[in-house]
């Protein structure tokens, strides 16, 4: 593409504007209950010309399944993802150092220094809120630039994005060697492309006191590096204050995570998986604590009810891999087949807490807190941290039935696949494993998805 | 053709050799390995004979393909086929490293194998080399070579000495002298060796004792010495990726009037560990230096910037004229490496072929053509190039 044709956050723009016009009504969660409703899913669900811009969006928060009260936090983390896009495309104020960051770290250091984070992938996401063509164009500008069409799509989205000129120019960038080779590799056309000094981690491959503390060294690394490129020294108390809220926000979220596990479950993993969305751009912020509690607090009453998430729970899903985020698909099972994904791979919360009482205390543990989210956490390491934690899930959650995305980017995955396949034979539960991506369109069709996983629960009689 | 050179090439024709052979009849047991992180002067000093995993002969990945997928790298997935097909059944254990996403699965495939009793040694090791090239990474690197000395000792009952391994570390630093020696006479005006030999022996060197390898390569050196491998016109080429063990291969790319001069392989010049200058005088912290700032791999991640800055100084020194860049299909890290290299090449007028292939895996026609046409147009633009000169020259 010519370099005159690229409108500068043109994408960006465009999600920025479909977020400035549900800033206000979400002010108003009961009438947005009631707008969804009477727009109806018949009109949602399905993709057109009318509702593309804004369809992914309705998917991503729930189609009619959330309450009025689930949206009064949607409406929270909106206004955090608002602000996030906002500090970039429209920046006003002091110029601040922009710190990329990649998608698979947590930003807490980062919070403590007076400086604005981006994280490059969440292009792939966010870009959908700029239709649903948004990030297929990304993936595309990077594959045609020469970058290896094998690498996860959330990689080619970071490149692709700043070749756009959808991305904002780094002062600095932190990437890991974790979760996979496509972050490895595409970090270094990152630094190369850019110009901008990079700093590492190395994640430890074991998790062990010795890695956590291995870990723990490089964060001192880090801050040392960070300090030199902004010109800033650390403020401690500040990344205290960013963890007590981590600790707060992971706990409510880790118990949503283990109230699922009720039968019928009182929460969907699409309300971790939305603030998956929200972590990723605004780690460790006040709104992310805020969505979580009251995501907390309606979980918990449901149980206390003894209600459902869903009026009628039919089948029981664990998601045990990346979700397609292009094609939203929980809205729809829920509604078509009463089916709710009980656990999943990427909204699913298994954390530390960090004990804040010292500096020393307060690195080990964030530590371990990085080394836990999602992807590192399952991706990094022996095949034994994938499959612990779903026999885990089998265990514990009373599954019907598995589905898996054979995401052509996770090449760790696909190299243990006859161990993830033991497994679920084991179990004695279907599995589907589907023939898709994580962002990429191109690969199948959201009709071809919803048939394959349609044909699922029928053939396995489970709707 | 050499003697040596026939027999050099018998050896890296197949997974066992007479080499081998005879230092098992001694009871020397085998320790085979993935990767060039891995030190083989540690294994020497511990009494095993290193042995470079290798997916030669492979004649499919029907086994393999029990736990790798189509998606999968083809080298892993062929040379795992090997495994299970119990072709490595002389194998003492086996160390496999984090190389990348394929490579370290093998380590829990294996084990996997393992338990329903399919071929495997008794032990099996992990070995987790950093990501990073820095000081604090040095340290981690240095433990997880003392856990992996660790584990051989608990299984084997192999302890490394300070002075065995100082031992293992000079016959280890003459075979580097004798590679590099053979590199030198690689990249002379007419080359004494072709790419495709070469090959052949950086393969041969990783399969025997060490003590035989010296002994090859010395005795290659006397026997090539003033041999003519390849004509004055032919095209230079660097050759650059990972991994690659097919000689066939690279003898097809030189059916064309080309010659590889020089490289950046895996089984290539990411072979030669040199001695480092500031490193320390206890053996173990020099080895570990030596292997972590050694020829990186695009499994580095902070180490771009002075990987290609070795890469065009080897460019330049070899006077080469064009680079081919090849990845195996499904091999995030070359694809990558390959695109900032093309980048880069063009920055600096330098022409890049990248290929894509898959190991053992044919696609001959498709290859044999892109390299023809790219080796003519090197030749016409060397021609333009001279004619150029010429004129300059003339007026
Ligand atoms: S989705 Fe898979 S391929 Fe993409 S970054 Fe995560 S682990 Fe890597
Ligand atoms: S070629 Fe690439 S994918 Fe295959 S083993 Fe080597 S680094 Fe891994």
């Amino acid at each position: 593409m010519s370099e005159a044709a690229i409108e500068e956050y043109g994408i960006s723009k465009k999600a920025l504007r479909l977020l400035k016009a549900a800033r206000p009504l979400y002010k108003y969660p009961n009438a947005v209950y009631w707008i969804r409703k009477l727009l109806g899913d018949p009109l949602l669900l399905k993709e057109n010309n009318w509702n593309k811009d804004y369809r992914f969006a309705y998917l991503l928060t729930g189609g009619t399944s959330f309450s009025p009260e689930d949206n009064r936090a949607v409406g929270i983390l909106l206004e955090d993802l608002y602000q996030y896009l906002e500090a970039y495309v429209n920046p006003s104020g002091p110029k601040k150092p922009m710190i990329w960051s990649e998608w698979n770290l947590s930003n807490e250091i980062l919070r403590a220094f007076d400086v604005n984070a981006y994280i490059p992938e969440t292009l792939a996401v966010l870009g959908h809120l700029g239709g649903t063509d948004a990030a297929l164009k990304i993936i595309e500008e990077a594959e045609n630039a020469g970058l290896p069409p094998e690498y996860c799509s959330a990689a080619k989205c970071a490149v692709g994005g700043y070749l756009l000129k959808e991305s904002p120019r780094p002062d600095a960038i932190l990437t890991s060697s974790h979760p996979c080779d496509s972050v490895v590799s595409s970090y270094q056309a990152l630094e190369n492309l850019t110009d901008a000094p990079m700093f590492v981690m190395d994640t430890p491959y074991w998790k062990d006191e010795d890695s956590y503390l291995y870990y723990a060294d490089q964060i001192y690394e880090l801050i040392e590096f960070l300090e030199k490129v902004t010109g800033q020294k650390m403020d401690w108390e500040k990344l205290r204050q960013v963890c007590r809220t981590v600790n707060a926000t992971n706990a409510y979220l880790q118990e949503i995570s283990e109230m699922c596990r009720a039968v019928p479950a009182p929460a969907s993993s699409l309300h971790l998986l939305f603030h998956w969305l929200g972590r990723m751009a605004c780690f460790g912020s006040p709104s992310g604590e805020q969505y979580a509690k009251i995501m907390h607090t309606n979980a918990k009453k449901r149980l206390d009810q003894g209600k459902g998430y869903l009026k009628e729970e039919k089948v029981r899903v664990i998601w045990y891999d990346v979700p397609v985020v292009f094609e939203i698909l929980h809205p729809w099972m829920e509604k078509e087949f009463g089916a709710v994904v009980v656990a999943d791979f990427i909204g699913r919360i298994q954390q530390f807490q960090i004990d804040t009482s010292t500096n020393q205390n307060m690195i080990r543990d964030l530590a371990k807190t990085h080394m836990s989210v999602t992807m590192a956490r399952q991706c990094h390491g022996p095949a034994e941290f994938y499959t612990q934690e779903l026999n885990r899930l089998i265990e514990e959650y009373s599954p019907d039935c598995f589905i898996f995305v054979r995401h052509q980017g996770c090449k760790g995955g696909w190299a243990a696949m006859k161990l993830i396949r033991d497994q679920c034979q084991k179990s004695g539960l279907p599995a589907l494993f589907l023939s898709t991506d994580i962002f990429d369109r191109r690969v199948a069709s959201s009709q071809l998805i919803r048939e394959q996983v349609a044909n699922f629960f029928r053939s396995n009689k489970l709707a | 053709m050499s003697t040596k050179l026939k027999q050099i090439q018998e050896i890296a024709g197949a997974v066992k050799n007479p080499f081998l052979e005879k230092a098992m009849e001694q009871k020397k047991p085998v320790m085979g390995y993935f990767c060039n992180y891995v030190p083989e002067e540690l294994l020497h000093a511990a009494g095993f004979v290193p042995y470079r995993m290798r997916a030669v002969g492979s004649t499919g990945t029907a086994r393999g393909d029990t736990y790798f997928t189509a998606i999968n790298c083809s080298f892993v997935r062929r040379c795992f086929d090997q495994v299970l097909s119990g072709e490595y059944d002389f194998l003492a254990g086996a160390i496999v490293l984090n190389g990348c996403d394929h490579s370290r699965r093998i380590y829990d495939n294996w084990r996997d194998a393992k338990k329903s009793g399919l071929p495997a040694p008794e032990h099996l090791f992990m070995l987790v080399a950093p990501h990073v090239l820095r000081e604090s990474a040095l340290e981690r690197y240095e433990k997880e070579l003392k856990k992996l000395m660790q584990g051989l000792e608990d299984a084997y009952g192999a302890k490394v000495s300070s002075k065995a391994l100082k031992a293992s570390m000079d016959i280890y630093q003459k075979r580097h002298e004798l590679v590099c020696q053979l590199y030198a006479l690689r990249s002379q005006k007419i080359p004494a060796i072709t790419g495709a030999e070469m090959l052949s022996v950086l393969m041969a060197i990783t399969a025997v004792p060490v003590e035989d390898a010296n002994s090859l390569l010395e005795k290659l050196l006397a026997e090539i010495e003033g041999r003519k491998a390849a004509s004055s016109d032919d095209i230079r080429l660097m050759l650059v990726g990972g991994c690659m063990e097919e000689p066939e291969h690279i003898a097809l790319i030189e059916e064309n009037p080309a010659v590889v001069v020089a490289d950046s392989l895996c089984y290539g010049a990411r072979l030669l560990r040199p001695p480092q200058k500031d490193e320390a005088k206890e053996p173990l912290a020099a080895l570990t230096r030596r292997y972590l700032f050694h020829p990186s791999c695009p499994r580095m991640i902070n180490d771009f910037d002075r990987r290609k800055e070795a890469l065009f100084d080897a460019f330049n020194e070899s006077g080469a004229d064009a680079i081919i860049a090849e990845k195996l299909m499904f091999c995030d890290l070359w694809g990558g490496e390959i695109f900032l290299l093309r980048k880069e090449a063009k920055e600096r007028g330098i022409p890049l072929l990248g290929l894509e292939r898959e190991a053992y895996g044919g696609g001959e026609g498709q290859i044999r053509t892109r390299v023809q046409a790219f080796i003519e147009q090197v030749q016409n633009a060397k021609a333009r190039k001279q004619q150029a000169a010429n004129g300059k020259e003339a007026s």
